[in-house]
């Protein structure tokens, strides 16, 4: 279950930004857009991450 | 057997992935490409606005063969214009092409062709691949194919990642094995979108179905009372009958239309679609049914809960609901599905390929390692002179 911890974050995330965009306007309205990008921010971390890792760690 | 699955339904929607996501993209900037191209009219009349009865009958005179099926109105994208849908065959909504009127003056505003347009062309590629009622189907059962990959990748992706951290990308080890983390990592992360997209497209996908569903049952049963009445052709009564629907539900106005005689209505009612003005309300529509003949009369109408569905599935699936910051988005997140799509088959090709390679490699260091083993046999006619 543990491999499943941060992903669950990411489709709470992404759920709660499409439903909220459905119902609002406004400020919501990015807030909403925001949760829904969140998944690509997440993948865009770990690449940065992955590339900025010094050789001979694993 | 679950990665089985996975893989066998990620090869079968593979290609056709590629073409949804790709129009998919398309699709969400629709409004801003149909503006560009100049594909929907606009209005340009000044003045007082001229009655709906009065745009119907414009429209009827620019094509007196045909018989008008709809009224529709989309005030936000194109305020002021009335499109009046007609067909000389079966009255249809579906097949009733959209001619424009502008409501101050009363002009024509010409004929759209709402299937021909650059988006129209890529939403018929999108939504039945060009093969019409067919391809529709078809798209849902992709759309099927695409849910079980997706639900079978989740679920082998606990065990097999157990061992690793979340996001694990070995950048440092062969380009198959960077690859597959990358296509865990994103096809894992984007899967709360991935999935309402895809469940909302096989919704749509059966959308004409649960129309005439709906038609056929509770509609008929609504209008089974005017069912055998006489087809009423003089809409005069329209402004009137709209008036009396958005009584009955305050804060919304009319959206769409069905005249009588159409798929959606009985020969002596208009189908009034009603509309909120933002959030849930705007896209969800409710209905009221009118007397063509005693407009006063009129009777709100909640849809059934798959038709409700399918009117929220809609924004849901192209994205066309926010601003321009959710459009770009929906259109990153579309791109990143190809790329897991990509992705997946590429590794699945690569490690197969390896995997042939190591066989062979395997074979061919066996048969050195049996010829070395076996005892050098002596040669014949040495072995029958030796004692």
């Amino acid at each position: 279950m543990r491999a499943y911890r941060t992903p669950a974050l990411a489709w709470a995330g992404a759920f709660a930004g499409l439903v909220l965009a459905l119902v609002a306007d406004g400020v919501a309205d990015l807030v909403a857009t925001a949760l829904v990008a969140a998944p690509l921010l997440l993948v865009a971390g770990h690449v940065r991450a992955a590339r900025r890792q010094p050789p001979g760690k694993p | 057997m679950l990665l089985t699955l996975h893989r066998r339904c990620g090869l079968f929607v593979c290609l056709n992935l590629a073409v949804l996501s790709l129009t998919g993209v398309i699709l969400v900037f629709h409004e801003e490409i149909d503006t560009f191209l100049g594909a929907m009219p606009e209005a340009r009349g000044e003045g007082a606005l001229v009655s709906l009865a009065e745009t119907v009958e414009v429209a009827r005179a620019s094509r007196p063969e045909a018989h008008p099926v709809f009224v529709f109105q989309e005030p936000d994208a194109h305020p002021h214009v009335v499109f009046v849908g007609l067909t000389e065959g079966a009255p249809r909504i579906e097949e009733a092409e959209p001619v424009a009127v502008d409501r101050r003056g009363g002009e024509l505003l010409g004929d759209i062709d709402l299937r021909g347009s650059f988006t129209g062309l890529v939403l018929q590629l999108h939504a039945e691949l060009f093969l019409g009622p067919f391809g529709k189907l078809l798209t849902g059962a992709i759309g099927l194919a695409f849910l079980v990959s997706l639900l079978s990748g989740v679920a082998v992706y606990g065990p097999m990642m157990r061992r690793f951290r979340f996001g694990m990308l070995r950048v440092r080890r062969a380009r198959r094995t960077l690859v597959a983390d990358l296509h865990k990592l994103v096809g894992v992360a984007t899967l709360g979108w991935t999935l309402v997209v895809a469940v909302t497209g096989i919704l749509l996908s059966l959308g004409s179905i649960l129309l005439q569903v709906y038609a056929t049952t509770e509609l008929a049963a609504l209008g089974a009372h005017h069912a055998d009445a006489p087809l009423v052709t003089d809409l005069r009564s329209l402004d009137a009958a709209v008036a009396s629907a958005e009584a009955t539900e305050p804060g919304r106005h009319w959206a769409i239309v069905a005249l009588p005689g159409s798929d959606l209505a009985s020969p002596r009612d208009y189908s009034v679609l009603l509309q909120g003005k933002e959030g849930l309300e705007q896209k969800v529509m409710t209905m009221a049914l009118v007397d063509a003949l005693a407009p006063e009369r009129a009777e709100a109408h909640a849809f059934p809960w798959y038709l409700q569905a399918l009117m929220v599935s809609e924004p849901l699936h192209f994205g066309d609901y926010g601003g321009w910051p959710l459009k770009l988005v929906w259109a990153l997140l579309g791109l990143a599905t190809l790329l897991v799509s990509l992705s997946g088959v590429w590794v699945f090709g690569r490690s197969r390929r390896d995997a042939r390679a190591r066989r062979r490699t395997e074979a061919l260091d066996t048969d050195a390692e049996a010829a070395r083993a076996e005892p050098m046999a002596p040669e014949p006619a040495l072995a029958a002179e030796a004692p």
